[in-house]
């Protein structure tokens, strides 16, 4: 009876332990989990930069082997058919902006500077990241399930085996098509985001178009709008970067594809935000 | 075996192989002649795909060392194992034909990357290796427009392209319908003879191991070893494991059933 | 197919350059290869919200804009080095095929004249943002002669005048410090002294009966006056020119009857009282004179004070708006 007794105490026990232990222990051990699935991340995005930057090197030195069938068709479908997508949000950006600002600007019987909210944000910020955030979501996923899938039909192991490397026939032809093309859409979704602001002044606040525009020449200098350019540039190499490797990375089954996919546009996003953060403050400090 | 003076084509010796932490295979000896048609078979799992692609230095044994003609190719830095893998063509179980690219772009691809070639050679070329695996006039179309079994012929036309020495298959045979997969094995010996080229099997499919193999081992997922080899004749005659005599058993079954 | 729709492609990057290059020439790249001038100045003043890039103004012309900004250790000045496009003045007078260089040379030539008629910079407040401008324009060279101290070398020196803030201030700082210096205490006694010995007087008795002997003295007047009318206008109604001596003969009768009235007054009695009156109230007048004369300079300091609130006035009328910006910040950066 005594020994029955016992056990019945230690279940009790045990039982109690059993109700703390789901509240604490999963939740520590997932937090340990997600730091060391974020390093691991950081490292291997550190590699891949890596990569990227010996086939880069290797590139520069033999510009004649570079994929330029391939570079041009990424051209194609990353920059010309993003074309139309990136100026309808950047003219929506921009007219956002300038209604939000009207409305304030207004108060203070301040309309002319509208302008220089709108011509600053768009050009300095919202220019380059709405067409990074467009890019993350056309190309960037593209780039991760296209990687991926090859990955599936074990075209990366053909392509290994062949005797070539990956990220010069895959990451290159990629990086290159999309540093050529994301300031170029940046520089149609700069001027497409200020006639945004613009058809706010015009048609809201009454502004003279010439009175706008000689407004917004004089706060743009050409090294704000050169500054935005480069953002562009920089976040093509991290949308290029993480699209690869979330596709090289993929597991070998048609659920890693799209997780790939997912994945690739949720860290790009991610990348992109802290290197606009990290460039901002740089072009403040110079 | 016979030829002591020459070097093997393919050594592997005290070869661990696994994924992470998981061994697969431990202790794995084997050597491939040259001019031989070595299969390796096995059941599900046991780790034949593993092993292979270890061969072809895709993966990093977790022991052991793996020697083509008498180099390692774990040990190999990229630009040496690049060197050694020119030297041999895989032929994957799914073609891994590039899709994005013709068939001839594909088996010219490796021509234009290392050859000094003109492009007419290459061309050339191109269309000798599609005449070799029955697959004239099929160069300009895209891998999606292919048949299963013209996926594979065309990847094994791509993997001849540079004339490799050693040619490795990963299950040539699967997904094919008998009379392509017949005419895969006939291909193979085919060229073997022709070529004298060495080649790396890894199936499961019987009647290709009776019909093309000089030298078989078997694989075994629960020992983790080899647990049989020799030539497929002697395997049967030879008092082999129940698993063995069960896996050959089938294959007398299927022969049956032809 | 891995093939780029070319002709596709071509537009979109084609189109993406030439509306680049647009843009940067809308910006104003090209400035960069304009030939430019080079001149400074230097402030004895804050500079707060003069930033590089800041526009330099002729009478209201944007004409260049501020290179930068630093401190001369050797004097604490402010060197304000600014650059103005050759094109924005126009020396050539049309003739586009005079080299650059004579350009600069007139340019500068023309500059040094200007300074003599009294051309300066000055530090101006650019809208609400706070940022200030450098604005060129005339000042009375007297008032605002070229400050003494060394111009810096190898760059063309057009000397500052005092902005309207500094002046504003340093007005405000002087008319306070002379209201400051001001003894009203000493004046206020001086006053009540002054204002007693004057009640004093008044309070006198005697001067109040003299007030009263006035009072009818001025009746009598008043009624001799009415007489004197009446007659008057009789006489000289009926025959003025004859009737002048009468009149005279009259008036003379009229001033003696006067004299018998006074004496009747007995203004005699009361003269001897009244000196005694007058000569307190001399003395009061003597101190009296004192506290004038203080506060006649006290009245020119204030007008003076008055003179410089006039201008500050006349400041914020024209421009209200800078009481209203109060001190100057840097404004955020976007």
């Amino acid at each position: 009876m005594a020994e029955e007794k016992d056990r019945i105490i230690e279940t009790e026990v045990q039982k109690q332990f059993r109700l703390h232990e789901p509240q604490i222990r999963p939740a520590i051990e997932y937090t340990g989990e997600a730091s060391l699935k974020f390093w691991k991340d950081i490292i291997n995005i550190l590699a891949i930069i890596g990569e990227i930057a010996e086939a880069s090197w290797f590139a520069i030195r033999n510009p004649r082997r570079i994929r330029w069938r391939e570079t041009l068709f990424y051209m194609d479908i990353c920059g010309a058919d993003a074309l139309p997508i990136s100026c309808m949000i950047c003219y929506l950006m921009g007219l956002i902006l300038g209604f939000q600002a009207s409305l304030q600007m207004h108060k203070f019987g301040t309309d002319l500077y509208v302008a220089d909210m709108v011509g600053l944000s768009i050009v300095k910020e919202l220019g380059p990241l709405m067409v990074a955030m467009i890019c993350t979501g056309r190309a960037g996923s593209a780039f991760a399930a296209e990687i991926s899938t090859m990955k599936v039909s074990e075209e990366i192991d053909a392509m290994v085996t062949m005797g070539f490397n990956p990220s010069r026939f895959l990451i290159i032809p990629k990086l290159l098509a999309l540093i050529l093309v994301m300031p170029v859409l940046t520089v149609f979704g700069n001027v497409l985001g200020i006639i945004g602001g613009m058809t706010v002044g015009v048609f809201s606040l009454g502004l003279p178009v010439i009175t706008y525009f000689n407004r917004t020449v004089l706060v743009i200098t050409p090294r704000t709008f050169s500054e935005g350019l480069i953002k562009s540039a920089v976040f093509a190499v991290l949308i290029a970067a993480v699209g690869c490797l979330r596709g090289l990375e993929a597991k070998n089954d048609t659920h890693g594809v799209g997780s790939a996919a997912t994945s690739a546009v949720v860290s790009g996003i991610f990348l992109v935000i802290i290197a606009d953060t990290l460039m901002t403050y740089l072009f403040s400090r110079f | 075996m016979a030829e002591n003076n020459a070097v093997p084509m393919i050594q592997a010796i005290d070869l661990t192989v696994g994924y992470g932490d998981i061994v697969v295979l431990e202790n794995i000896n084997f050597t491939i002649n040259k001019g031989e048609i070595f299969v390796i078979i096995g059941g599900s799992g046991c780790g034949k795909s593993t092993i292979l692609k270890h061969l072809i230095g895709l993966y990093e044994p977790i022991k052991g060392d793996i020697l083509i003609k008498g180099e390692s190719i774990v040990k190999a830095d990229w630009d040496e194992k690049r060197r050694i893998m020119k030297s041999f063509g895989v032929l994957y179980q799914s073609g891994a034909l590039f899709s994005a690219l013709t068939i001839t772009e594909n088996i010219a691809l490796q021509l234009e990357e290392y050859t000094d070639y003109p492009e007419d050679e290459i061309f050339r070329r191109v269309n000798e290796k599609l005449k070799l695996v029955g697959l004239e006039g099929a160069g300009p179309k895209m891998p999606s427009e292919l048949s299963g079994g013209m996926k594979k012929r065309a990847a094994l036309a791509r993997a001849m392209a540079l004339d490799p020495e050693i040619l490795f298959f990963d299950e040539p045979s699967t997904s094919l319908d008998p009379v392509t997969a017949a005419m895969m094995d006939r291909l193979i010996i085919d060229l073997r003879d022709r070529l004298g080229t060495t080649m790396v099997i890894v199936t499961h499919d019987l009647d290709s191991i009776y019909a093309i193999s000089d030298r078989v081992i078997m694989l075994d997922k629960a020992t983790k070893t080899i647990v049989a080899r020799g030539k497929p004749s002697e395997l049967r005659k030879s008092n082999p494991p129940p698993s063995v005599k069960e896996f050959l058993e089938r294959a007398g079954l299927s022969r049956k059933m032809d | 197919m891995i093939e780029a729709n070319k002709y596709k492609l071509g537009l979109f990057v084609i189109s993406g350059i030439s509306l680049l290059i647009l843009v940067l020439f809308l910006l104003g790249i090209a400035d960069i290869f304009k030939p430019k001038v080079q001149f400074v100045t230097l402030f004895d003043e804050s500079v707060q919200g003069l930033e590089p890039g800041a526009p330099v103004k002729f009478r209201g012309v944007t004409i260049g804009k501020v290179s930068s900004v630093t401190v001369r250790p050797s004097d604490n000045l402010v060197r304000v080095d600014m650059e103005a496009e050759l094109s924005a003045i126009d020396t050539a007078g049309g003739q586009e095929k005079i080299s650059v260089i004579t350009r600069k040379a007139e340019f500068f030539y023309k500059m040094e004249k200007e300074v003599e008629k009294g051309l300066r910079c000055r530090l101006d407040l650019m809208g609400i943002t706070g940022l200030k401008y450098v604005e060129m324009n005339y000042f009375d060279p007297v008032k605002f002669p070229v400050s003494d101290s060394i111009p810096p070398k190898g760059v063309r020196y057009i000397p500052s005048a005092p902005s309207f803030l500094r002046g504003l201030s340093s007005n405000i700082t002087t008319a306070l410090a002379r209201i400051a210096n001001v003894n009203f205490d000493e004046i206020a006694s001086e006053l009540v002294a002054s204002l007693k010995a004057i009640k004093s007087v008044l309070n006198d008795p005697r001067v109040n009966s003299v007030m009263q002997k006035m009072d009818s003295i001025s009746t009598q007047l008043e009624t001799t006056t009415t007489n004197i009318n009446k007659v008057m206008t009789e006489s000289t109604l009926k025959d003025f020119s004859e009737d002048v001596k009468k009149s005279l003969a009259s008036i003379n009768e009229l001033s003696k009857t006067l004299q018998k009235q006074i004496e009747d007054a007995k203004i005699a009695e009361t003269t001897s009282s009244a000196r005694v009156t007058m000569d307190d109230a001399k003395q009061a007048v003597k101190s009296f004179n004192g506290v004038s004369s203080e506060l006649s300079g006290t009245l020119k300091k204030l007008d003076e004070a008055l003179d410089s609130f006039t201008e500050l006035v006349n400041n914020l009328d024209e421009d209200p708006s800078s009481v209203i910006r109060g001190k100057q910040k840097k404004p955020a950066e976007f």
